[in-house]
């Protein structure tokens, strides 16, 4: 069994949860946005238009 | 600077389970930077034997060993295994290891999702060598003969391998954002009362940097795979040009992530050489806030400079105007770092044990390949390098001492710290000495092969260019044997030698010396009092 | 030291000398690495052999691209230099052994203070310099000119071959690797067909491709581009010596991708006219063969079919007709040579999607007929079939 050490107190634990969800957001926002987002950026970037 | 605090009867009365299940089960950040260590020299072996079979495809010209397939294979595995089998796993191991220790923390800030993002990359390398071994049998497809950057519409031919390596990259994705996650929050969350931000040893730092740019990038690439393998088998047309979509989008996203790759591999090398300089030279760090501004601002341009290695696309002037100046201004930050190092050394009182010798090597190795790195970031002058032979030179330049040999001085540095042993000083400095003149001999020849026209990737070459690659695979022999050498010393360092100090090293600061070596297996269960 | 020398003059053809017998590889191996040893200390007389820098360049954009790698390395050699310099004296003076007592107030002198604002604004003079010159040169070699009367020629890549189309007289060069028995030691880095261009002429090379990503890389030319299918991008040199210039395929693309050599021969104006001429005759020749109204027996469209396998067909299926599989199915004994014949037709002309089996409707119904007929006889496949060019233009 995977168990949880004694010092992380219930305080400690809600303060990194708060923050670790925080970052799954982020990292989530990122993967679902990569595609439109670069999408359009390389239309203005690039000379060509795509297809 | 505070009160060593060990806490043995915390070890004992918490009974650790013994055999297998503790490695399994493992929450301990020491074990899990134990395991990713060990999976890394793994990884490392494997990885370098592709490399050992392409060098000796190279070695003659005409094609010997292995069919034009299985060669472009080999070619994607090493990269593939060498980046995110070997460095990342092994930068991570060393933050498992020392993050805790260095800023006065019990552990990670999540223990579980710890063992998680461990766990998942053994499955992650099974996919990956499954991706390998599925072309042997009948029915298994063609090899993956696209090189690491997997550019459509190549990589649409390939058969269902490429799908393993999909999933392996998707795998390897999360456990490293996973990772990237806990880190933040262990350095954000857990530092020892005192410890301001500004005060936090510099591998902490680089680490803190590495694991933005991981969540920042690594999502990108999932989204670049996974579009792939849409239009793979769902019938999409993202990257086909007669279904309207295009395969230059590929490269920038694949590009997106991989230029900021190249500082997530190199940050935390940079981490390692701020502890070992100062201490091998009994002298503090040179520039401490400079180190952290040119770190962010390393990381920061270092997003934006990406299209670099597509200078061939056909962009517009303006584009590549941008993107050359971009790169050029990168080694405004990045010689800043060269230069605070070199500035650490001036005027200190230097001994040469093995971390240092890397450490120098670094210096001065990472320099060439930076240089190079100008000469390719001028956009007509890239027209000639592009994808010859000059920019494997270049990169290994970069990778082998940027990201490679710091790993082999934060090893040597801290191995004393979590075996308890000294080292064997003297196979150490053999060690150090066939690698990096074997190295040399291997890359350095490379460079005039670019120049006289040899492209990458290809198998069988044009007897003109038969003397340097006849030296490059003889100092590659050398090269990929000297680690055969680095396993030995690491598991006679692990059964025995000299009893370590805690400060295993006569100018060694930090809050991890004031630990035992080895240190009890839960440490800091009272957090020390930075002052 | 001489003997190998020699050896190695022996081995290694200037580029009009293509007929040399190829020298077993294992001795020239353990010669180059004898002499690379004794080479590194007379560096000086393996410089034009070994080739440790760019060709000669042979167009006004290879000269300007070749003039600031040059100005780069000499940049960056002297930074190297005094990098080294810095760390080898403190190297050899701050040691401990000499007994250099550490300075630990370094980092509090005026230098240590402002050394982040000087160092800085050095390397930028630095990089200034560099970006200065790179952007000068850029606009010399990135943009095509324009409002000149231009040369178009389109380079398309194929895998594991390249296909030149000088749009203006409407030629066309297919281009492929000569294998090795035939090429000896320009092995790779000779084709049946050169691309012909003309000195002092501004060309526009158009790149594309059919397949996957290529790129054209000529070094004396130093225009290199991918080829991106669905994409054109442009290039432009003027060659300004006649000559022979040799180079590869740069993208990977596949299986073949070492086997992709270009080879560019430059002629004067006048003989490059006459080449044109005597392309355009020789394809109206074959249009006229091909659209005479005649039943060609068995034995003439195989003769011709062997002729068209070999040189379009066989970097894949393989002369023996074995193929590559899985990647390159055999067509010795495959249910398709012997099924319908329309079914075969309709692969040849249009491809297979999603395969690396291209559309061949390029090629006239002759040709199409004696490849059909080659691959249906061929290696025992013995069906007797014989296709007809009117059969071909039917299946169009």
């Amino acid at each position: 069994m995977i168990r949880i050490p004694e010092y992380q107190t219930p305080a400690l634990r809600k303060k990194n949860l708060r923050l670790v969800w925080l970052l799954i957001g982020f990292a989530l926002f990122i993967f679902f946005t990569s595609f439109p987002f670069w999408t359009g950026l390389f239309r203005i970037v690039g000379n060509q238009a795509a297809g | 600077m505070s009160t060593t605090t060990l806490s043995h009867d915390e070890a004992h009365h918490h009974d650790a389970p013994k055999g297998w299940r503790r490695w399994l089960f493992s929450t301990n950040h020491k074990d899990i930077g134990t395991l990713y260590l060990l999976f890394a020299l793994t990884m490392l072996f494997l990885g370098g034997a592709s490399a050992m079979l392409i060098r000796m495809e190279l070695f003659m010209p005409g094609i010997q060993l292995v069919d034009p397939d299985l060669y472009n294979n080999l070619v994607t595995n090493h990269a593939l295994i060498m980046i995110f089998g070997a460095v990342m796993p092994a930068a991570a191991g060393l933050a498992n290891w020392m993050i805790p220790m260095m800023i006065g923390a019990p552990d990670m800030a999540l223990p579980r999702m710890n063992n998680l993002s461990f766990w998942i990359l053994p499955a992650a390398a099974t996919m990956l060598i499954l991706s390998f071994v599925v072309p042997f049998f009948p029915g298994g497809g063609t090899q993956i003969n696209t090189g690491w950057t997997l550019y459509p519409p190549l990589s649409v031919q390939v058969g269902m391998s490429m799908d393993f390596l999909i999933f392996a990259i998707h795998l390897l994705g999360i456990s490293s954002v996973l990772a990237s996650i806990n880190i933040i929050v262990t350095l954000l969350n857990m530092r020892a009362p005192g410890m301001a931000l500004m005060k936090m040893p510099m591998f902490c730092w680089t680490w803190l940097v590495t694991a933005f740019l991981l969540i920042l990038v690594v999502p990108v690439l999932a989204g670049g795979v996974t579009m792939l393998l849409f239009d793979r088998h769902f019938g999409t047309s993202f990257f086909d040009a007669a279904g309207g979509g295009d395969p230059v989008l590929f490269q920038h996203l694949f590009w997106f992530f991989g230029h900021p790759e190249v500082y997530i591999l190199l940050l935390p090398s940079i981490g390692v050489l701020s502890h070992v300089i100062p201490a091998f030279s009994r002298k503090p760090l040179f520039g401490y806030n400079s180190m952290v501004g040119s770190m962010l601002a390393v990381a920061t341009i270092g997003m934006v400079v990406w299209a670099h290695h597509q200078y061939t696309i056909g962009m517009s002037m303006g584009a590549v105007t941008y993107f050359m100046i971009g790169t050029i201004i990168i080694s405004i930050p990045v010689g800043l770092m060269i230069f605070n190092f070199i500035a650490t050394m001036w005027r200190g009182s230097m001994t040469f044990e093995t971390p240092m010798l890397f450490a120098i090597a670094i210096v001065l190795m990472f320099t060439f390949g930076g240089l190079s790195g100008v000469m390719l970031a001028v956009v007509p002058a890239d027209m000639q390098y592009h994808d010859s032979m000059f920019v494997v030179a270049h990169f290994h330049y970069v990778l082998m001492p940027g990201a490679v040999f710091g790993l082999f001085a934060g090893v040597f540095y801290w191995l004393p710290k979590w075996t308890g042993h000294m080292y064997d000083e003297r196979l150490g400095k053999i060690f150090f000495w066939t690698n990096v003149i074997g190295f040399n001999i291997t890359f350095f020849p490379q460079h005039f092969l670019g120049l006289a026209g040899m492209p990458r990737r290809i198998i069988d070459y044009n007897v003109m260019f038969t003397e340097f690659n006849v030296i490059s695979s003889v100092g590659a022999i050398i090269f990929g044997l000297s680690h055969l050498l680095l396993l030995y010393i690491v598991i006679k360092t692990i059964r025995g030698g000299k009893k370590a100090e805690s400060r295993s090293w006569e100018g060694a600061k930090g809050l991890e010396w004031e630990l035992d070596s080895p240190p009890a297996f839960h440490t800091w269960t009272v957090a020390p009092q930075v002052k | 030291m001489i003997d190998h020398h020699i050896k190695y003059q022996q081995s290694c053809p200037t580029p009009a000398d293509s007929s040399e017998a190829s020298t077993g590889y294992l001795s020239k191996g353990i010669g180059g690495l004898a002499l690379s040893i004794s080479g590194l200390l007379a560096a000086s007389s393996v410089h034009a052999e070994y080739g440790i820098n760019f060709p000669e360049p042979a167009a006004g954009v290879a000269r300007e691209i070749y003039n600031i790698h040059m100005l780069t390395m000499q940049i960056t050699t002297v930074l190297l230099i005094i990098v080294f310099a810095f760390v080898f004296y403190s190297i050899y003076f701050h040691r401990k052994s000499r007994g250099f007592e550490a300075d630990q107030n370094f980092h509090k002198s005026w230098f240590g203070q402002w050394s982040w604002v000087i160092v800085p604004v050095m390397v930028l003079g630095v990089d200034l310099t560099i970006a200065g010159k790179a952007d000068a040169v850029l606009k010399k070699v990135w943009e095509v000119p324009k409002d000149e009367k231009l040369l178009d020629v389109k380079v398309t890549g194929h895998q594991w071959w390249w296909e030149y189309d000088y749009i203006d007289s409407g030629v066309k060069v297919e281009s492929r690797y000569i294998p090795e028995e035939e090429s000896g030691d320009l092995y790779l880095r000779e084709v049946d067909n050169r691309l012909v261009l003309p000195t002092h002429t501004k060309i526009r090379f158009l790149h594309t491709s059919a397949d996957v990503l290529h790129a054209f890389w000529v070094p004396e030319l130093a225009v290199k581009k991918d080829a991106i299918p669905g994409y054109i991008t442009e290039t432009w040199a003027e060659l300004d010596r006649e000559g022979v210039f040799r180079g590869q395929c740069a993208e990977l693309c596949g299986t073949w991708h070492s086997r992709m050599p270009i080879v560019v021969e430059a002629v004067s104006p006048e003989r490059f006219a006459a080449w044109t001429e005597e392309q355009k005759a020789l394809k109206l020749a074959a249009l006229a063969e091909a659209s005479v109204d005649k039943q060609w027996s068995m034995d003439e469209l195989m003769e011709r079919g062997k002729t068209l396998y070999d040189s379009k067909c066989a970097a894949c299926h393989q002369i023996t007709g074995l193929g590559l599989p899985p990647a390159f199915p055999a067509l010795k004994g495959s249910p398709m040579m012997a099924g319908p014949i329309a079914d075969h037709l309709d692969i040849v002309i249009n491809g297979k999607p999603g395969t690396a089996m291209q559309a061949w409707g390029t090629l006239n119904d002759l040709e199409i007929a004696a490849l059909v007929t080659y691959e249906r006889n061929a290696w025992d496949n013995n069906t007797g079939d014989v296709v007809q060019p009117a059969d071909v233009k039917q299946a169009r």
